[in-house]
């Protein structure tokens, strides 16, 4: 407690305090505010001192730290800008593709440089293998009796005939046979409808609100806003 | 029952009345030998014949012995719908606009006196601001869709027109004007100072803006908030992609029975104010406001053109229009954001996208963070950081799209009206050394 009176401003507080009452509200939040002790001053001093980031530290090694100037680099982290166009995206007669310099200007395009360590690419885990393009399976050599015959089967039976169940059948991808076909409006309200709806009547007023915000926040990333 | 106001549609009965009433034709006159009767107010001799004459002011009720007019006027004044082009000399309000913008002295102010009186105040087209604005609007439009179309050949058709709305549409020109300084002048009429915006809130004037047609549908698209295409709009529509409304009906027939019961209770000379009497006005009042400003920054560019030439005209729309900034990025929202990525690694034959987890913080925690690169082969196409996979994902590909289509090929690239030197400044060197821009080769998807 010395450590605290040896200040002035809490000095005056602990006169405040002697000549009212106690029970002054005003008084509550000096009663309650934390003070340092001498024993933690240390220990809260050395947790404060953080060595440099390594990219502010000259190496004295280099010959550039000699000279007068030296330039550090050392951005703080942010989304990246979509006006940096990626190597793949510049057009043929674009003159930074000509330059050939995909390896100086366009290293992060090329390999994720995550403190500045090349990173070999397929070593970084994928997410949402089913729905990707890439891992979907390609049957190009659908006919047109084919196709006939998936529309038949999925207009006959929704229900056994599901996207999935065809896409399989047939080999090709699930937007593939919706592109091909859609099922009736009864199935579609059946399956996608009326069992949300049902659903939905029983949602209280904070479940209602947690989900029409969820469909704001969709609509907002859809639009770039966060 | 709420019923929008179809304040276009309700200048019918101004132009049908016009020919017979006896203001209108006195207006199309007053040019020539009025103008020449004019005396000129000298500072000596004004407050000597501001004493001996009779008021002159009766015709608008005016009781000019209490509430002296600031300005000698010549007779007649407050019955022309604007002020005479001969009063442009006097006004000290032109003088400074004209001084203020730094325009050529080639430009007359009578003729920049002539671009702030808008077709709602003075609907006589030789008097009023239409025919220059026209022209100033086609200059403005021409040298922004060339600018978009050389600096971000990419963007989509609805962004492109999103962009010109954002950069020539009537809302930043009305800012321009603002930031010009131009004030309004209450109601117009022949006596305000030809300095002030003239423009009318009760008569929207009837003027010609821009090339497009009118659909056939037009009114079932207004009411039934009908989709448009973005092919049929390249076809039908303005420059910024609204559809180019009807030319005016009458307005009775638009209005409710209950309205029109209304209105026929006051006399036929007085219209109605169809506006709330707020301070700030109503939507519709707003929007009336923001077109005449419009149209009054099209017609300086216009008057420009006119007077001082072409390579003047572009260099003050560089300066005024095309310098302003307009984040290019926020003007897209996407549907599908994968799916259009798939699509694009198809079209230009890339490996198709492979969405990859970089790295992740807190997966178990209430606040986690994913970031997820989208790769196609060995190349990042985009990164997105979000509280979810799915997020991250689709904010990675939105990433990668809009680097797609806001692809430029640099700040320094020229346009084509650059090469429209005039021959004799080295304009043939300057032809030799065009390059073509590069041109996308179309849109990814139908919108």
């Amino acid at each position: 407690m010395e450590a605290t009176l040896s200040r002035p401003a809490a000095r005056c507080c602990c006169l405040l305090k002697s000549t009212t009452t106690s029970s002054t509200p005003r008084l509550l939040p000096s009663q309650q505010q934390q003070t340092r002790q001498k024993s933690t001053r240390a220990r809260h001093k050395a947790a404060l001192h953080i060595p440099p980031h390594p990219s502010f530290l000259s190496n004295p090694s280099s010959p550039s730290s000699s000279g007068s100037t030296t330039l550090i680099f050392n951005p703080p982290s942010s989304a990246p800008s979509v006006f940096q166009t990626p190597f793949k995206f510049l057009p043929k007669s674009d003159p930074r593709r000509r330059a050939n310099l995909p390896q100086n200007l366009f290293s992060s395009s090329i390999t994720t440089n995550f403190a500045t360590q090349p990173v070999d690419v397929s070593s970084l885990p994928t997410i949402f293998d089913d729905r990707s393009p890439a891992t979907a399976p390609k049957n190009h050599s659908l006919t047109k009796e084919d196709v006939e015959e998936m529309r038949r089967l999925r207009l006959a039976d929704p229900v056994e005939n599901s996207v999935l169940s065809l896409a399989r059948q047939f080999g090709c991808s699930v937007m593939f046979v919706m592109m091909c076909v859609q099922a009736g409006k009864e199935h579609r309200d059946k399956v996608h409808v009326e069992p949300h709806a049902a659903a939905r009547e029983r949602w209280g007023p904070k479940k209602r609100e947690a989900k029409e915000e969820r469909k704001r926040r969709m609509d907002m990333l859809m639009r770039g806003e966060i | 029952m709420m019923k929008r106001l179809r304040i276009e549609r309700a200048t019918g009965q101004l132009l049908a009345a016009h020919p017979s009433t006896t203001s209108t034709p006195g207006a199309a006159l007053r040019s020539s030998h009025r103008a020449s009767q004019v005396p000129v107010r000298h500072q000596s001799s004004s407050a000597v014949e501001a004493k001996s004459h009779t008021p002159l002011y009766e015709e608008d009720g005016t009781d000019h012995s209490r509430f002296p007019p600031l300005e000698k006027l010549p007779p007649n004044t407050s019955a022309l719908p604007s002020p005479l082009p001969s009063r442009a000399l006097q006004s000290a309000k032109l003088a400074a606009l004209h001084a203020r913008l730094s325009l050529s002295p080639k430009i007359p102010l009578q003729t920049l006196a002539r671009t702030l009186v808008d077709a709602s105040a003075d609907p006589n087209p030789q008097f009023n601001n239409s025919s220059l604005a026209f022209l100033g609007s086609t200059i403005i439009n021409y040298h922004a869709s060339e600018w978009f179309m050389v600096h971000y050949p990419r963007l989509p058709m609805d962004v492109f027109y999103a962009a010109m709305t954002g950069l020539a549409g009537p809302a930043p020109l009305h800012r321009i004007a603002k930031s010009w300084g131009i004030e309004s002048a209450a109601v117009p009429g022949g006596e305000v100072d030809p300095g002030l915006l003239q423009f009318s809130l009760e008569h929207p004037g009837e003027s010609v803006l821009g090339f497009g047609y009118t659909r056939t549908v037009v009114g079932k698209i207004n009411k039934n908030n009908w989709q448009r295409s973005v092919a049929s709009k390249v076809i039908y529509d303005d420059d910024f992609g609204q559809a180019v409304p009807p030319p005016s009906q009458q307005p009775k027939e638009e209005n409710n029975p209950a309205e029109e019961e209304e209105s026929e209770e006051f006399s036929e000379s007085v219209p109605l104010p169809k506006f709330s009497p707020t301070s700030y006005g109503s939507e519709q009042t707003r929007e009336l406001s923001e077109k005449a400003h419009a149209n009054f920054v099209r017609a300086v560019v216009g008057a420009m053109y006119a007077h001082c030439g072409r390579e003047a005209a572009k260099s003050f729309v560089k300066a005024h229009v095309l310098s302003r900034h307009l984040d290019l990025e926020r003007l897209f929202a996407f549907k599908h954001p994968t799916l259009e990525l798939a699509m694009l690694c198809a079209r230009e034959e890339f490996d198709p996208p492979v969405a990859r987890l970089l790295s992740e913080t807190g997966r178990l925690s209430r606040t986690p963070v994913f970031v997820v690169g989208i790769y196609s082969g060995n190349d990042k196409l985009g990164e997105g950081a979000g509280a979810t996979l799915e997020q991250a994902r689709l904010k990675a590909a939105m990433h990668a799209l809009k680097a797609w289509y806001l692809y430029s090929p640099g700040e320094r690239a020229r346009v084509p009206s650059d090469m429209l030197g005039d021959e004799d400044e080295g304009g043939a060197e300057k032809k030799k050394s065009w390059e073509p821009v590069y041109v996308d080769i179309g849109e990814l998807i139908s919108r």
